[in-house]
Parts: C-alpha cells; sequence; structure tokens
C-alpha cells in the first residue's frame, strides 16, 4: 500500500506540489488527473525517488521509503514518450528489468515471451525498436515495466502520443493488461489529462490542481458531486453560475431563480459564495419548475444527443444536451425548463 | 565549433525529464569530474602560455617591452603580419567561392556517390600539412605531374609551371585543405533548412532570385560567416603548407615563430610573435564562438529527406556534374598524384637530354628501412612510423580519458533542473575555456612547451610523455566536440528508466551511456589518433633529433636536396596518407546522427 503523506516540493518555476496526501491500496488503480502543470509529474518523480521531497514523506506499507534510490524501490515507470532504450532490440528492453535483479536467463526468455504476449506482441523479440509504430512502442514499454512485476506501476501519461482511434482501441486493452498480468491485479498510479482515460481505467481518480490534491473519489462520485467549480469545469461541466440563497431551497442567480430538490439543497454548505451547475442534460423543453428563457445560437448533431448553445437574457452562454426530438431552431427563443435534480450547488467560484 | 540540430522530438515541459538531482550536487559531481582536465589544461596550456608571456613581456624577470616595442616597429614584422592576414582572406574567400556551388548541391539534391563525395572530401580535412605540402609538390612542382607532362607535350626541359614558392600554390593548398568546412559547416545546415520558408516567399511573390536573397541567404548566413570565420582561423594560423609550398619567400607568423625559434634561436622575439598570434586567434575564435551559438539557434530545421530532390533535370545534372568534377579534381588529384609519384621512377638528370624516363619502383620504399650511414637518422627511417604510432596511440588515450569526462560533466550538469538560468554562465564559461587550445596556435603550443619545460621547476623536456601530451592539447577539443553531441544526444528518460527498472546509476552508465555513446568513442578516438600521426607544428619544435615522427621525417627529407630523399618524403607521406584516409573513411562510415560536428 503506497502512503503520501503531506508531500511538498517547490520549484523556482512553479509546478511543485504543496501538502499532497493520498493513499493506493494494493490492487487498486489510481488515476492522477489534471491539467499540465498541475505537479502530476512531480509527484511521479518524488514516489520513484527521482526527486527528494522539501516536506513529507512517500511510505510503502508503513515503511518510509525516504533515502532510498530509485533502483531499490521495485516501482515500475512508464514514460510518456517511453524511453525504449535505442539500442536494445524488443526483447532486451523488456528484459532489462529482470536483468538488473540477476534473475536466470531461462526464467527472463519466459517471463519476457509471457509480457509480449500479454501486449499482443509475440513474434517482435528481435525487432528493432527505432522501427516500431507508436501503438507497438507504447506496448512494449508497458510489457517492460510490467515485466519485472514491480509493487507499483506508475503510467505517465501512457497514450499521450498516440492518435484518437488507437488511443481508444489501446484504452480498453489497458485495463484488462493491468489486471491479468502475473496472475494478480496491478497496484498502479495512472497520470492523465484526460478524464476519459482516467474514468474509462481507474478505480479511483484523484483530480489535481495547482500542486494540491482537489478531490479524491471514484469515477461516477467526483462526476456528480465535484467538489468545487474547478473540478466541474475541468470535467466539461461548464454551466457555472453565481448564486446567493434564499428561502425555501432556491437560489438567486444572474439568470434567475432556481430551485433545487430538498435533497441537493440541504447538502449546501453555507458558505459565502456559492456556485450553481446547470448540468448539460438538465434542460426540458415543456415543464414547469425553473423556467429559463434562451435563445438559440448553435446547433450541433453529435450522434446520440443533440447540443445546442444558448444566450440566456442576461449572462453567459449556457451548453445543453437534448435525446433525439424536435427542437428548436438557430434564432429561436424557447422557454427551457431545469431539472431540479440535475442541478448542484457548489463552493467557491 | 559546435554546430547541432536541436532535439528531434522536443519534450512536453512538465514532463518527468526535467525533473532532476538539485543543482548543487549536479555542479559538484561536473566539478569532480572536470578536475583532471582542468588540472591538465592548467599544466600543459597556461603554463607554457604564461611562460611565453613572461619571456615576451619579461625576459629579464621584470616587464619589458622593448622586444614588443621593436617588433611593432620592424617593417619585417608588419611585413610578416600584413601577409598572413591576406593570405588568409584570400585562401577564405576562395574557399568559399569552390565550397558554396558544393554545398548547395549536398543540400538541396540527392544523388548516387553522395556519401562517397563527402567521406572524400572529408579526407583532406585530416590530412597532415606536410602530406598536403608534399602531395602539391607532386601535382605543380618543377618535376610534378603536371609539369612532367607539359614537357612531354613540348619537348622542354625546363618546367613551363613554375606554380612552387609563389602565393597561388599556397592558396590552392589551403582551398584543398578547408573545402570540407564549408561543404559541412555550410551543407548541413542547408540541408536541415526547410525549403518550404523559401516556397512561402515564392509564394508570396518573390522571384526565385528575391526568395534567395531575402530568405534562403539570411537564414544561411551565420553557418557561412562561421565557416568562412573556422577557414579563416586555420588559413591564418597555416604552418606546414606556407613553410614547404612557400618556401623561404613567405611567412606567417606561424612560420616566423618557427624560424626565430629554430634557426636564429631568439626567444624573446618568437615569444613576442606568439603573443599577436594569440591575441588575434583569440579574438577570432571567440567569434567564431558567438557565431556558432546562432547556427544553434532555433530555425524550422527539417529532415534531410523532407528537403532533398533527386537530379531530374538535364540542366540539373550537367552542373551536378561539373560541380562534382571540379570537387573531386580538386581534392583527388593532389593526393592520387602523390600516390603515384611515391612508386614511379624518374631519370633525367643524367644522360638522355630529352624527356623523362619513368618506370614503376618500389625503391623509395625500401629505402625506408636501410640505415645509411650518411642519413641524419640513428636509426631507418622506417622508425618514425614506429615512434609515430606509438605517440598517437598514447595521444589516443590520454584525449579520450581527459575528453569523456569533460563531455560528461559539460553534459550532464546542463540537463539539471534547478537553477537553469544560474547554471548556464557557468557550462559556457567551461566549455570556451576547455576550447581555448584549439584557438591557439600548434606552433605557439610547441614554443610554451620548450619554453616552460626545459627548465626548473618542471624539465621534463626529456620525457617521453611530453609529445603525446601537446598532441593531446591539439586533439583534447576535437574529441571533446564528437562525444559531448552523442551524450547529450542520450535522454535523461533513458537513464531514469534504467533507474525505476532497478539499474543502480552505475549500472545504468554502463547499460545505457556506454553502449549508446560507444561509436562517438570510437569517432573521437579515431580523431586523436589521425591527428597526433599528422601534427607537424607543435612537433617540430618539441620533439627531439633522436625521435622523429613521421611529418618530421617527410620534412627532413623534403628539406634534403635529391631524388632519393625526394622519394623517400612521398613515400613515407603516402604511407601516412593511407593511414589519415583509412581513419576518416572509417569515422564517416560511424558517423552518429545526421548532422556531424568538426
Amino acid at each position: 500500500m503506497l502512503e503520501l503523506v503531506s508531500l511538498s516540493k517547490s520549484f523556482g518555476d512553479g509546478g511543485g506540489l504543496d501538502d499532497v496526501c493520498l493513499t493506493v491500496n494494493r490492487g487498486e488503480i489510481v488515476s492522477l488527473l489534471g491539467p499540465s502543470g498541475c505537479g502530476k509529474s512531480t509527484l511521479l518523480a518524488l514516489i520513484a525517488g527521482l526527486e527528494t521531497p522539501d516536506a513529507g514523506e512517500v511510505r510503502w506499507d508503513g515503511e518510509s521509503l525516504a533515502g532510498l534510490p530509485p533502483h531499490r524501490r521495485s516501482f515500475g515507470l512508464m514514460f510518456q514518450d517511453y524511453a525504449l532504450f535505442p539500442h536494445r532490440d524488443v526483447f532486451d528492453n523488456v528484459a532489462f528489468g529482470l536483468r538488473m535483479q540477476n534473475a536466470p536467463e531461462t526464467e527472463v526468455a519466459l517471463r519476457v515471451r509471457e509480457a509480449l504476449a500479454l501486449v499482443n506482441l509475440s513474434g517482435f523479440e528481435r525487432r528493432d525498436v527505432n522501427t516500431l509504430s507508436g501503438g507497438e512502442a507504447q506496448r512494449v514499454a508497458l510489457a517492460r515495466s510490467l515485466c519485472p512485476r514491480p509493487r507499483l506501476l506508475m503510467l505517465d501519461e501512457p497514450l499521450g502520443a498516440l492518435d484518437r482511434t488507437l488511443r481508444d482501441a489501446l484504452l480498453d486493452e489497458l485495463r484488462g493488461m493491468l489486471r491479468a498480468f502475473g496472475g494478480r491485479a496491478q497496484t498502479a498510479l495512472y497520470v492523465t489529462h484526460d478524464q476519459q482515460e482516467a474514468f474509462a481505467l481507474a478505480d479511483r481518480v484523484a483530480l489535481m490542481n495547482a500542486g494540491r490534491i482537489v478531490q479524491v473519489g471514484a469515477p461516477e462520485e467526483v462526476y456528480n458531486s465535484p467538489a468545487s467549480p474547478f473540478v466541474a469545469r475541468f470535467l466539461g461541466l461548464t454551466n457555472l453560475v453565481e448564486a446567493a440563497p434564499d428561502a425555501d431551497s432556491a437560489f438567486t442567480t444572474a439568470i434567475g431563480r432556481f430551485r433545487l430538490t430538498s435533497r441537493a439543497s440541504r447538502s449546501t454548505p453555507h458558505a459565502s459564495r456559492l456556485t450553481l451547475l446547470l448540468r448539460p442534460d438538465c434542460a426540458r423543453l415543456s415543464g414547469s419548475a425553473n423556467r429559463l428563457r434562451v435563445r438559440i445560437l448553435e446547433r450541433s448533431f453529435r450522434g446520440v444527443y443533440t447540443r445546442l448553445l444558448t444566450q440566456p437574457e442576461r449572462g453567459p452562454h449556457l451548453i445543453f444536451d437534448f435525446p433525439p426530438q424536435p427542437l428548436p431552431q438557430v434564432g429561436e427563443t424557447v422557454d427551457l425548463f431545469l431539472d431540479p435534480e440535475r442541478i448542484t450547488v457548489l463552493q467557491g467560484e | 565549433m559546435a554546430f547541432r540540430l536541436r532535439s528531434p522530438a522536443p519534450l512536453p515541459p512538465r514532463s518527468l525529464a526535467r525533473a532532476v538531482a538539485p543543482a548543487f550536487f549536479a555542479n559538484a559531481a561536473a566539478l569532480f569530474l572536470l578536475a583532471l582536465p582542468l588540472l591538465f589544461l592548467a599544466l600543459f596550456y597556461v603554463y607554457p602560455l604564461v611562460s611565453i608571456l613572461r619571456l615576451g613581456l619579461a625576459p629579464q624577470g621584470r616587464l619589458d617591452l622593448a622586444p614588443l616595442a621593436a617588433l611593432a616597429g620592424d617593417a619585417h614584422a608588419q611585413r610578416v603580419v600584413g601577409f598572413t592576414l591576406w593570405q588568409a582572406v584570400l585562401s577564405t574567400l576562395l574557399t568559399l567561392a569552390v565550397g558554396l556551388p558544393g554545398a548547395y548541391l549536398v543540400a538541396r539534391y540527392d544523388f548516387r556517390g553522395k556519401g562517397l563525395l563527402r567521406a572524400l572530401a572529408g579526407v583532406p580535412f585530416v590530412m597532415p600539412t606536410l602530406v598536403v605540402a608534399a602531395a602539391f609538390n607532386a601535382l605543380i612542382g618543377p618535376r610534378g605531374w603536371i609539369n612532367l607532362g607539359l614537357m612531354a607535350l613540348f619537348r622542354t626541359d625546363t618546367p613551363p609551371l613554375n606554380l612552387m614558392n609563389t602565393l597561388g600554390a599556397i592558396l590552392l593548398a589551403h582551398i584543398f585543405y578547408n573545402t570540407t568546412i564549408v561543404l559541412r559547416l555550410v551543407g548541413d545546415f542547408w540541408a536541415h533548412l526547410d525549403p518550404r520558408l523559401a516556397g512561402a516567399a515564392r509564394v508570396l511573390g518573390a522571384d526565385g532570385r528575391r526568395a534567395f536573397t531575402h530568405v534562403t541567404l539570411p537564414l544561411l548566413a551565420p553557418a557561412i560567416l562561421a565557416a568562412a570565420l573556422l577557414v579563416f582561423i586555420f588559413d591564418f594560423t597555416s604552418f606546414g603548407v606556407i613553410l614547404v609550398l612557400g618556401g623561404p619567400r613567405f611567412a606567417t607568423l606561424e612560420v616566423e615563430i618557427y624560424r626565430q625559434t629554430i634557426s636564429l634561436f631568439n626567444l624573446p622575439t618568437a615569444a613576442a610573435l606568439s603573443l599577436t598570434q594569440l591575441a588575434c586567434t583569440l579574438a577570432f575564435t571567440l567569434l567564431y564562438a558567438r557565431l556558432s551559438a546562432r547556427v544553434t539557434a532555433p530555425l524550422p530545421l527539417r529532415p534531410q529527406a523532407f528537403t532533398q530532390q533527386p537530379l531530374n533535370t538535364w540542366r540539373a545534372r550537367l552542373a551536378a556534374g561539373v560541380i562534382v568534377g571540379g570537387l573531386l579534381a580538386l581534392l583527388v588529384a593532389p593526393l592520387a598524384a602523390l600516390a603515384l609519384r611515391s612508386f614511379t621512377r624518374l631519370e633525367a638528370a643524367r644522360g638522355e637530354r630529352t624527356a623523362v624516363q619513368t618506370g614503376f619502383t618500389l625503391a623509395f620504399y625500401q629505402e625506408l628501412f636501410v640505415n645509411r650511414r650518411e642519413s641524419i637518422f640513428y636509426a631507418p627511417p622506417f622508425a618514425a612510423v614506429g615512434n609515430s604510432v606509438g605517440v598517437a596511440a598514447a595521444t589516443t588515450f590520454l584525449s579520450l580519458a581527459l575528453s569523456l569526462p569533460t563531455a560528461l560533466a559539460l553534459t550532464r550538469s546542463g540537463s539539471a533542473r534547478l537553477n537553469r538560468s544560474s547554471q548556464i554562465p557557468f557550462r559556457e564559461w567551461l566549455d570556451s575555456v576547455l576550447m581555448l587550445p584549439l584557438g591557439t596556435s600548434a606552433v605557439t603550443l610547441g614554443l610554451g612547451f620548450l619554453v616552460a619545460f626545459s627548465r626548473p621547476p618542471l624539465a621534463w623536456r626529456a620525457s617521453p610523455l611530453l609529445l603525446p601530451l601537446a598532441h593531446t592539447l591539439v586533439a583534447f577539443p576535437f574529441v571533446v566536440r564528437s562525444l559531448s553531441p552523442a551524450l547529450r544526444g542520450i535522454r535523461p528518460q533513458l537513464r531514469r528508466a534504467a533507474a525505476s527498472l532497478g539499474a543502480s546509476p552505475l549500472r545504468a552508465f554502463q547499460e545505457v551511456d556506454l553502449p549508446l555513446i560507444g561509436r562517438a568513442v570510437m569517432v573521437g578516438g579515431a580523431f586523436a589518433f589521425a591527428i597526433s600521426l599528422g601534427e607537424f607544428g607543435a612537433t617540430a619544435l618539441v620533439a627531439r633529433p633522436d625521435f622523429p615522427t613521421i611529418p618530421i621525417a617527410i620534412y627532413t627529407f623534403l628539406s634534403q636536396p635529391g631524388a632519393l630523399n625526394y622519394g623517400q618524403a612521398l613515400a613515407l607521406s603516402t604511407i601516412l596518407m593511407a593511414v589519415c584516409a583509412g581513419g576518416i573513411l572509417a569515422i564517416e562510415s560511424l558517423r552518429v546522427g545526421e548532422v556531424g560536428e568538426f
């Protein structure tokens, strides 16, 4: 079990960490999710032992790892651009970690073959790594970091360098590979700035911003109740309006007065600044509650839903998604009714 | 003489690549690695130069500017300085005129035999000056092939072409030597210059000529200037070529220092001349360093595959043929003449008055193994080959032993993340200090050795190690320059990947760094070996008479009369040429990456 206890690290040029605490349980995949520059890679460097924290410590099973050099931590690290050794072929790249452990060559051969089979690269043993395609290089890098069976595997934007199609295909396989290798679930820390990747892979997601962890939870939990407007915005939930509470579970905003379900408003903290999150799927064309008059600015067909960009009488543009149905045309002004169930109140702005 | 592309795949700014140990430790480690090289430079570069300085400025132990003042007022010295500058400027301009069309051809077109042309063009660069001098002697000398041909043609027994001991011969040899610098520096840069830039100018309405003068030429200018300056520095400090091809009428500063030292034993004047020379070359080197920094400035550089086209029109083919033919004639003819002449017997002087009889002979080579009593050598001339190889091996070892830690320190400290801004001065400062020997002429270095190590406290004049040490000083900057791009090219993540897979730092160096720079180490070693084999300037002053190297033996033969001596000089030169050419061709096939460094 990995524990990060109040890790701090500062750099002159930003990208530091501030009091980061996180636990990764054995067999669990935790995703570090955040925009670039939020300190994700620095955190990996601290865990791997490539950097020393200014304060706090990294523990494994309760034992501090301070002072233990990277090569004695038995942590695997898969690099964003793979960092395959250009002077070694596929087999020797994958075998590198085992050879550092002085494993007998028969075992090396067996386990390399096993790792290559797992990533569907059987038969690639003697290929020159400089001739591999992006997807193949990515698999070799994964096999290389999995093969020595690290107690923790860290993946730094492993799909970042691939094009979208390949990325989607590998995303589906990756979880299976992490689950299946060596007959046990691999403990893993997965760094990405892509929420889809994080949600698809991780048991838990840790959202980072400006060197801090701002929310930790299961993907559904984080998506359904973002802890702050930052998290909401980062997850692509952009309909945010500043709000002030008034009587009986209602909130006054610049674009109108909205009522939430009593459950949603009961959990409302009494902070000075509140923000309402209007989820994109909260709008209906008919109803009675929370009427909002908008003009349709743009309309785009997205397959399973259609997205409308709208302009309320005052305030910012809002985006709403509708399931297939007859929809108003661009330029029309219509009344929308916002489902109280799909409105969340957040602290801060 | 850095000339390299930026890292081909720029890393994302916030990736792990930037995270390293704190700068303090990086600097401490760098200083530890640099301790030996810095000690070496202090002892064998700074100390000899200071000795010269003392001799030139304070011969009697107190400051005395009389020798310098006398030199400044001396008409002969002024003529020497004037001629040194004049011939260097002229040589540089001619070299550019010959090299630039070739650079264009190599940069923009892809044709069969291009690699061979490149490799051949590199051969003269490592040719010892004396071999080049002997080669031109064999081509255009009074008994050279051209004159022999003309004499046979016009049935005369006086050589019609009198090029020897003229400025023309000197210029020709300088062009032969340095064309490859223009081909490499300008050609490589041009080859990676995005042709779409000129294309964009064309689309915006510029015709071909204006696109060239407004876009391509300004972008190329730093590369052209850097190449010109480098050629100029080499021409400015030219020694063997002037000594042999120029004859007694011509003297550059370098030759004058040698004469003052060896013939007149006027050390204070030689020291004063050295100071003048040193000041000039240092100024030029600094200028060059600034220019080459601009060559490495970020430009939209492209892999060669995107910038080159085949020769697909007959006009292009014709032009390419003329350029390639001209280059080959210039680069290959003298060397071929040399080799051919060393196997040829000429019987002209005695008996028949008419044309010369020629025939194949191995006599000159056989003679190398004979110890004649009247010879100035105590051993057969071939012993010089053994001496040279021994010195070259020692030089190779010393250069690598000093250059490897230097290159490591220079490249590693640059990758540290913290205080990046405060590190750059430290590195650049060191970089220039380590490159200083490059801007110091070999004869000056030799003179420094002579002055510094002939008397206590460091009376090492008799040590057999002195010659390899002098050669190491000359080779060291070149070897560092071949190692550092390879080391810099190793992405830091590879070492981290090794660490994360359980490799200790030492193991990571063994498994990652060493195999990746293996070829660069061989290239650097080959450079050191070739430089040592051909080194003449410093050797002429430092070598002891009973321990001649090949160039010294060649010079001795050349300066003595008689066909046999001349033939032996050519035979020895041919051997040296074969070894050096083999070396540079091996380097070419080993060269790592697309863009090399000088």
